[in-house]
């Protein structure tokens, strides 16, 4: 607080520097805001736009639960395969799976405490 | 009906109370994004994503800031990851060319040009939003963190580089200064 009665003139100064600045640049937007025209289309145009983005929407909700659906499906049927035709294999892969989530765990957890 | 309504009845699918909640801000929108595109043609391509964007958003628009600010907010991202993506914020040329069409358009039509929008055509749309919000749009060093997804400090420091950018290209520069550095050597 003490400090701000020692401000060299300089600084006061670069301010009238910066603040014509400002002001050149505020009156040159205000320029493109005055007079460049923009044309507002009318309400059934704004109801077109949504009506389309909704259905893009739904589109494409469907494929990705059609993608979802898929994948699910070829992973629950390779993981039942396994079970009963290659059971050693079936427990390999749960062994490995488990290892790797609590490794994974463990690494982002150490980050986190680090990084705090 | 009161904007508070529309929003509400659009969150509900009220798809007319959505159009009128666009149509209102439809000229703010574009208008802004004349500022900092310094096009108005992709400025209204950039209008109807930011719509198309803001139909799939609706239901995580809170309501505490204006609709308008919240639109903004997404055209500005949507526009920051276009010019990453086309990588044309390296090509100095494309914006310096962008501001001098937008200069050729308005004196075409006898309206005035001002050195200090060539001046912000020359910086980079990182720094040259930031200045916009803050000193044409009046948002707080937060408010425009929050919208670009970056810290308050870092929009500060933006802010205050395009300026001084911004005071070397119109040649205000601190006088005085380098009068008494001159005098100083001359002695």
């Amino acid at each position: 607080m003490t400090n701000r009665k020692v401000l060299p003139l300089e600084h006061e100064h670069q301010d009238e520097n910066d603040l014509a600045a400002i002001k050149e640049i505020e009156d040159g937007l205000d320029l493109l805001e005055k007079n460049v025209p923009v044309y507002t289309p009318d309400l059934q145009f704004f109801e077109q736009l949504i009506t389309d983005q909704k259905q893009i929407m739904k589109k494409k909700l469907l494929r990705d639960l059609a993608i979802f659906i898929v994948v699910a499906l070829l992973v629950v049927s390779s993981v039942l395969f396994m079970l009963y035709q290659l059971p050693v294999a079936f427990f390999i892969l749960q062994g490995i799976v488990t290892v790797f989530i609590i490794a994974y765990s463990t690494v982002s957890f150490v980050k986190q405490v680090n990084g705090t | 009906m009161e904007e508070k309504d529309l929003i509400i009845s659009a969150k509900r699918g009220d798809q007319l109370a959505f159009a009128m909640l666009f149509k209102n801000n439809y000229p703010f929108l574009v208008k802004y994004l004349i500022k900092i595109t310094m096009n108005p043609d992709t400025a209204e391509e950039l209008a109807q994503e930011t719509m198309a964007k803001c139909v799939e958003k609706i239901g995580m628009f809170n309501g505490k800031a204006k609709f308008s600010s919240w639109l903004i907010s997404i055209a500005t991202n949507l526009f920051i990851d276009q010019q990453r993506k086309s990588q044309r914020e390296k090509n100095w040329k494309y914006q310096e060319e962008t501001s001098r069409r937008m200069k050729w358009q308005l004196e075409s039509r006898n309206e005035e040009w001002n050195d200090a929008l060539s001046a912000l055509g020359k910086l980079k749309e990182d720094i040259r939003i930031p200045i916009i919000l803050k000193h044409y749009y009046g948002y707080s060093y937060e408010e425009i963190g929050e919208m670009m997804k970056i810290s308050a400090g870092t929009v500060k420091s933006r802010v205050h580089n395009g300026i001084m950018a911004v005071r070397e290209e119109l040649k205000l520069h601190d006088e005085p200064k380098s009068a008494a550095a001159r005098t100083r050597t001359s002695r």
